[in-house]
C-alpha cells in the first residue's frame, strides 16, 4: 500500500511508524525541513518538503499512484482543502482528514444512518473526504466505551458481539496466581480465553503453558456478563456504577455527558421521564469555567452541574464526590487530569478515568493507580488506522503502545488456512486466534484448537504489529 | 418629515382596525333584522358606515405615505388601538338605549374586548338580541386580538406586524409557530373560529337556538363571561350545556400555538410544554379540593363535581360564567376559588391573569435558589418546555407581578374610595385586572357592577385594558423615561 501522509507532526509520525511496520510504503510532506529530518532518522520512509495542499507537490510525490492520502496538519482547513483538491482529480484514492474544529466535523456514520435511501453511493464523500477523524469525538468515545465497560481497565469490544477483551491485573492471593494457562478451564466454567500477557512491560502472545503470576496484566477473552467474575477471579472487585462524576466539561466533556446521559433514555421512556430520572444515575459535572458549567447546565437537565475547582478538598466533601463510584477527568489540561484522577482515588473514588496526552503517560498514569488512561492521540492514531485497513479488514485495535493488534478479517476461499482446524495452523508468538464466526451466522464463538475454519468465516486474531500483515495474507487472499 | 409618516402610520392602522370592526357589525345587523329589532338597526349601521368613511378619508389621501414605525411607536398604536375600539364598541350599546350612560356603555364594551366579562346591568334578558350578541362578539373579538386580526387581515404591516402583536399577545415568552406573522396570525385566528363555529353547533345540539349558541361559544372561546341570561349558564339549567362550555372553556385557557403542534403531529412539542401540564395539574388539584369541600352543600359527588369543575374552570380560565353562586359555597371552596384569580390560564391563549408560565417559572427559580443552598457551587438554569428559557425570564417574570399586584393595589384602593368594601373592592381588583369577572362580596357572581360611582368605572376601565395588554403597553405611557428622547 503506497500512504501519503501530510504532517508531520505526533499523529504523522505515529502514523508513517505503524505504517512501516506493515510495510507499507509512505511518503510524508511537511513543509519544515528540521522536523522532516528528524521524521527521516526516526522513520524508514520517503520526505518531501513542501506545503502539502499543493497539487503539484502532491502530484511530484506521487499521488496518482498511491492508495491513501491522510492530512493530519495542525490546521483544519488545509487538511480538509487537501482532500477537496486530491478528490477533484483523484477520486479513486481513499482520503482522511483529521479535523479539530467540531463545528466542520460531518460524523459520516450518522449521516449515512440518516440519510440511508439518498445518501450513501449516490454522493461523492462529504468535502470529498472519505474519513474526517476528529481528536474529540475519539476520546470521547473511547471514554464512553470504558465507562459502559465498567471502567476496568481496557477493555476492546467486537461489532455486533457479546465478547470484549478485558485487561484486568492479577491481584495476590487470586486463584489464578501461579497457574498455566492450560490448567485455567479447571478453575472456572466460564469461557475464557487469555489473549495476552502483560509480564514486567513486556507484552507477549501466552501459550498453554504460559504461566499467570500476580501483578501480571492479563487480556482475557470473554462475554460481557462474566466480566464480574472474571474480575474476582483475578482478585479485584467489580461495583456497579451508579454515581459518576466529569471533571471537565468542554468538547470532550460534553460529548462523553451527552452519550452517558442519553444512553439511559430510549425515545419511549421520554414519555415516562418522571419515572425514569429516579432511575437514572447520580451525574455530576465540575469546571471551574463559568461560562462553559452555564453551558453545561443548559444542556444537560439530568445532571448536576457545579462551578468549582474539582482539586478543592472541602468541595470534594461538601458534595461527597469523594464516594462516587466513577471519576472521568477530560479537561484540557492531561497533566491535571492525571493528577486529578489519581487524587481522587486515594480520596476513596471507586474508579477513575483519566484523558491522558499519548500512550506514554498511560504508564504513569498507570503507577499513579489511575484506572483506565485514555490517550488522546492513540485514539487518533487507532482510527486512522482502522480506516486505513484492507477492505476485508473490519476493525483492528493496538494494544499497549501497538505492540499487538487485534484484526478482524474474512477468511477467504483462496487462504491456505481454509478448511483446516487452529491446531493445525497454529504458530505460538505470532498469532492467536481468538473468535470465529461461521459465514451467515451473527455471534461470534471464542475459539479453541478444534475450531476448523472455511472460507467467508470471519476471524479475530491477536498478533505483535510486525507480523500482523503476513498474517493477514495468510488468512486474506495472498497478493 | 418622520413625525408625518409615523402619524400617517398610525391612523392608517387604527382606521384599517376600526374598519374591520365595523365590518362585523354585521352579524348583530343581520340578526337584528332577523329578529325585528328594527330600533337598534341605525345604532349598528350608523357607526359602521362611519368607520368605512374614517378608512377612505384617511387612506385616500395617504396612499402614497409607506407604514412605517419604530419600536416605541408599536405601543402607542396598539395602546390607542385599543381605546378607540373600546369606544366603538360602546357606540351601539349606547345609542340602542340599552345602557343608561354612556359611561355605563363604555365600561361594557371595554369588560366586552378585554374578555372580563362584568356587566353593569342587572337584567341582560330584557336588551334586544342583537345587542347581547354585539355584547358576547366584543369577547371574541378581544379574546384572540383584534391588533392580530388586522395583522392576518393585512400583510402590507410586514415585519411591524411582529412588533404590533407582540405588543398585544400574552406570556413572557413570544414566538410564531410559522415563518411569516402573517401566516401565524392567519392560523390562530382560524383555529379560533374552527372552535367557535364546533361550540357553536354542539350548544345548538344541546338545546340553545341558534343565536344564544353562537352568543355563547363567542363568550367562550373568548374566556369572557357575557350571558344572554342573568343567571348565566345556571339560568339554563342543562348538563349537556355545562359539560360543553366547561370543555371549551379549558380549551380556550390553552396556548393555542399547542393546537397548531397538535394539527401538524407534533405531539412532542404538546407533551413537553410545561405550561400545559402545570395548567391540568393545577385545575385537577383545585377541581377535587373544591369538589370534596362543597359535598355537603349539595349531598351529591356527582353534583359537586359538576358545579365544582365548571366554576373552576371558568374563573382559572378567567371566563366567568356561572352555574352556581359560590358565595354560598362554604368558605374553604371560597378559598381554592381565590387563588385562581392569581393564576389565569396560559400564555398565548385568550384568558387573562397572571398567566401559568409565570407562576412555574418562579417555582423552577425557587427549586433552583434551594439548591443552591444544598449545593453552593452548583450552576442551575431554568428549563421551559425542556429548552433553555431566556436568561433574564426571571426577572421579567418578577417584575411582572411586582406591577400587577401594585396595580391591583391602586384599583383596591380607588374600589374603597367609591365607598365599596375592603373584601369587595379587592377582589374586584384581582377580578379586573385578571379579566375574570365576578368577584367576591358585593361584587360576586349575582351581582353586577352597576352601582359603582363612575370614577370607578372609568379607572375599571383602564384596569381591564392594563390587564388585557399585559400592563406593559398600556402603564409606559406613565413612565418618564418613554417620553425621553
Amino acid at each position: 500500500m503506497r500512504i501519503i501522509i501530510v504532517g508531520a507532526g505526533f499523529t504523522g509520525i505515529q502514523l508513517a511508524k505503524l505504517l512501516v511496520n506493515e510495510k507499507n510504503a509512505v511518503t510524508i510532506i511537511d513543509n519544515d525541513l528540521e522536523t522532516l529530518n528528524h521524521v527521516g532518522n526516526q522513520v524508514d520512509c520517503t520526505t518531501v518538503c513542501a506545503d502539502g495542499n499543493n497539487l503539484e507537490t502532491l502530484e511530484d510525490a506521487g499521488i496518482a499512484n498511491t492508495d491513501a492520502l491522510v492530512c493530519v496538519t495542525s490546521d483544519d482547513e488545509v487538511n480538509m482543502i487537501t482532500c477537496s483538491l486530491v478528490d477533484a482529480v483523484y477520486p479513486d484514492v481513499l482520503k482522511i482528514a483529521r479535523v479539530r474544529n467540531y463545528a466542520y466535523y460531518t460524523n459520516r456514520r450518522n449521516a449515512e444512518k440518516k440519510h440511508s435511501n439518498d445518501f450513501t453511493g449516490k454522493h461523492r464523500p462529504l468535502y470529498g473526504i472519505n474519513y474526517m477523524i476528529n481528536p474529540d469525538v475519539e476520546a470521547a468515545d473511547a471514554i464512553v466505551q470504558a465507562v459502559e465497560n465498567g471502567a476496568v481497565g481496557n477493555v476492546l469490544t467486537f461489532d455486533n458481539s457479546e465478547l470484549e477483551i478485558a485487561s484486568i491485573i492479577v491481584e495476590k492471593g487470586s486463584v489464578f496466581d501461579g497457574i498455566a494457562l492450560k490448567d485455567i478451564r479447571s478453575k472456572t466454567d466460564k469461557t475464557l480465553l487469555v489473549s495476552y500477557i502483560e509480564k514486567d512491560g513486556v507484552t507477549s502472545l501466552p501459550s498453554g503453558n504460559t504461566i499467570i503470576e500476580a501483578g501480571n496484566n492479563v487480556g482475557i477473552l470473554l462475554s460481557k456478563h462474566d466480566l464480574s467474575e472474571a474480575m474476582e477471579l483475578c482478585g479485584s472487585k467489580r461495583k456497579q456504577i451508579q454515581k459518576i462524576a466529569l471533571i471537565g466539561a468542554g468538547r470532550i466533556g460534553t460529548r462523553v455527558a451527552e452519550q452517558l446521559i442519553s444512553s439511559n433514555r430510549s425515545t419511549i421512556s421520554k414519555v415516562f421521564s418522571a419515572f425514569k430520572t429516579k432511575r437514572t444515575q447520580d451525574f455530576v459535572i465540575i469546571d471551574s469555567n463559568p461560562e462553559l458549567t452555564n453551558a453545561a447546565s443548559e444542556r444537560f437537565s439530568e445532571a448536576r452541574v457545579m462551578c468549582a475547582d474539582a482539586s478543592d478538598a472541602a468541595f470534594l466533601n461538601e458534595e461527597g464526590i469523594t464516594s462516587f463510584d466513577l471519576a472521568i477527568c477530560a479537561t484540557h489540561n492531561h497533566e491535571m487530569n492525571m493528577i486529578l484522577a489519581a487524587y481522587l482515588e486515594s480520596l476513596g473514588v471507586g474508579q477513575t478515568i483519566s484523558l491522558v496526552k499519548s500512550s506514554d503517560f498511560k504508564d504513569v498514569a498507570a503507577k499513579l493507580g489511575i484506572d483506565v488512561p485514555i490517550a488522546l492521540r492513540d485514539a487518533v492514531v487507532d482510527s486512522i488506522m482502522s480506516h486505513l485497513r484492507g477492505k476485508s479488514v473490519k476493525e483492528i485495535h493496538t494494544v499497549n503502545d501497538g505492540k499487538l493488534e487485534i484484526v478482524e478479517c474474512e477468511v477467504s476461499s483462496e487462504s491456505k488456512a481454509a478448511g483446516k482446524a487452529l491446531k493445525d495452523i497454529a504458530d505460538p508468538g505470532m498469532f492467536l486466534v481468538l473468535l470465529n464466526k461461521k459465514a451467515g451466522v451473527e455471534e461470534y464463538q471464542i475459539a479453541n484448537g478444534n475450531t476448523t475454519l472455511l472460507s467467508g468465516d470471519h476471524v479475530v486474531l491477536i498478533t505483535n504489529s510486525e507480523n500482523s500483515k503476513k498474517v493477514l495474507s495468510f488468512f486474506v487472499a495472498s497478493e | 418629515m418622520k413625525l408625518k409618516s409615523y402619524l400617517a402610520s398610525f391612523f392608517k392602522i387604527v382606521s384599517i382596525l376600526l374598519a374591520i370592526v365595523g365590518a362585523t357589525f354585521i352579524i348583530p345587523i343581520i340578526v337584528a333584522v332577523a329578529y325585528n329589532e328594527h330600533s337598534v338597526l341605525p345604532s349598528f349601521i350608523i357607526p359602521m358606515v362611519c368607520s368605512f368613511l374614517f378608512l377612505l378619508i384617511i387612506n385616500i389621501p395617504t396612499r402614497k405615505i409607506p407604514i412605517q414605525f419604530g419600536t416605541r411607536f408599536t405601543f402607542v398604536i396598539v395602546a390607542f388601538s385599543w381605546i378607540f375600539l373600546s369606544l366603538m364598541g360602546a357606540i351601539p350599546l349606547y345609542y340602542s338605549g340599552a345602557f343608561p350612560s354612556f359611561c355605563d356603555a363604555l365600561f361594557e364594551s371595554v369588560s366586552g374586548f378585554s374578555t372580563t366579562g362584568s356587566t353593569v346591568l342587572s337584567d341582560v334578558e330584557i336588551l334586544p338580541r342583537s345587542i347581547n350578541l354585539w355584547r358576547c362578539l366584543t369577547h371574541w373579538l378581544g379574546g384572540m386580538g383584534v391588533v392580530t386580526l388586522t395583522v392576518a387581515l393585512m400583510p402590507l404591516l410586514g415585519v411591524g406586524g411582529f412588533q404590533l402583536i407582540k405588543a398585544e399577545t400574552t406570556g413572557p415568552e413570544k414566538g410564531k409557530v410559522t415563518a411569516r406573522i402573517t401566516t401565524t396570525a392567519k392560523v390562530l385566528w382560524m383555529i379560533y373560529t374552527g372552535f367557535t363555529i364546533t361550540e357553536t353547533i354542539l350548544l345548538k345540539i344541546a338545546g340553545m337556538d341558534w343565536v344564544d349558541a353562537l352568543s355563547h361559544a363567542l363568550a367562550t372561546l373568548g374566556t369572557g363571561g357575557f350571558s344572554t341570561r342573568s343567571l348565566s349558564i345556571g339560568g339554563y339549567n342543562s348538563l349537556a350545556i355545562d359539560i360543553i362550555i366547561t370543555v371549551f372553556m379549558f380549551l380556550a385557557g390553552i396556548n393555542f400555538s399547542l393546537y397548531f403542534y397538535a394539527f401538524s403531529r407534533k405531539f412532542e412539542d404538546i407533551f413537553s410544554n410545561s405550561e400545559f401540564k402545570a395548567y391540568i395539574a393545577i385545575i385537577v388539584v383545585i377541581i377535587t379540593a373544591v369538589t370534596i369541600s362543597i359535598i355537603p352543600v349539595y349531598h351529591s359527588a356527582g353534583k359537586s363535581l359538576r358545579y365544582a369543575s365548571f366554576q373552576v374552570i371558568s374563573l382559572m380560565s378567567t371566563t366567568g360564567f356561572a352555574t352556581a353562586d359560590f358565595l354560598e359555597w362554604p368558605s374553604s371552596a371560597q378559598f381554592w376559588l381565590l387563588l385562581t384569580f392569581f393564576i389565569g390560564g396560559c400564555s398565548g391563549s385568550t384568558s387573562g391573569g397572571v398567566k401559568v408560565v409565570r407562576w412555574v417559572i418562579l417555582r423552577k427559580q425557587v427549586h433552583n435558589e434551594t439548591s443552591r443552598m444544598l449545593h453552593p457551587h452548583g450552576v442551575f438554569s431554568i428549563r421551559l418546555n425542556n429548552r433553555v428559557a431566556q436568561k433574564d425570564i426571571v426577572f421579567n417574570v418578577v417584575s411582572f407581578i411586582t406591577v400587577y399586584l401594585f396595580l391591583v393595589a391602586i384599583t383596591t384602593w380607588i374600589g374603597t374610595l367609591g365607598k365599596v368594601d375592603l373584601w369587595s373592592s379587592f377582589t374586584g381588583a384581582l377580578s379586573m385586572v385578571g379579566n375574570v369577572g365576578p368577584g367576591f362580596g358585593l361584587l360576586g357572581p349575582s351581582f353586577n357592577y352597576g352601582f359603582l360611582p363612575k370614577f370607578v368605572k372609568y379607572w375599571y376601565c383602564f384596569a381591564m385594558l392594563a390587564g388585557r395588554l399585559e400592563l406593559y403597553t398600556m402603564i409606559i405611557f406613565f413612565m418618564p423615561s418613554y417620553w425621553k428622547k
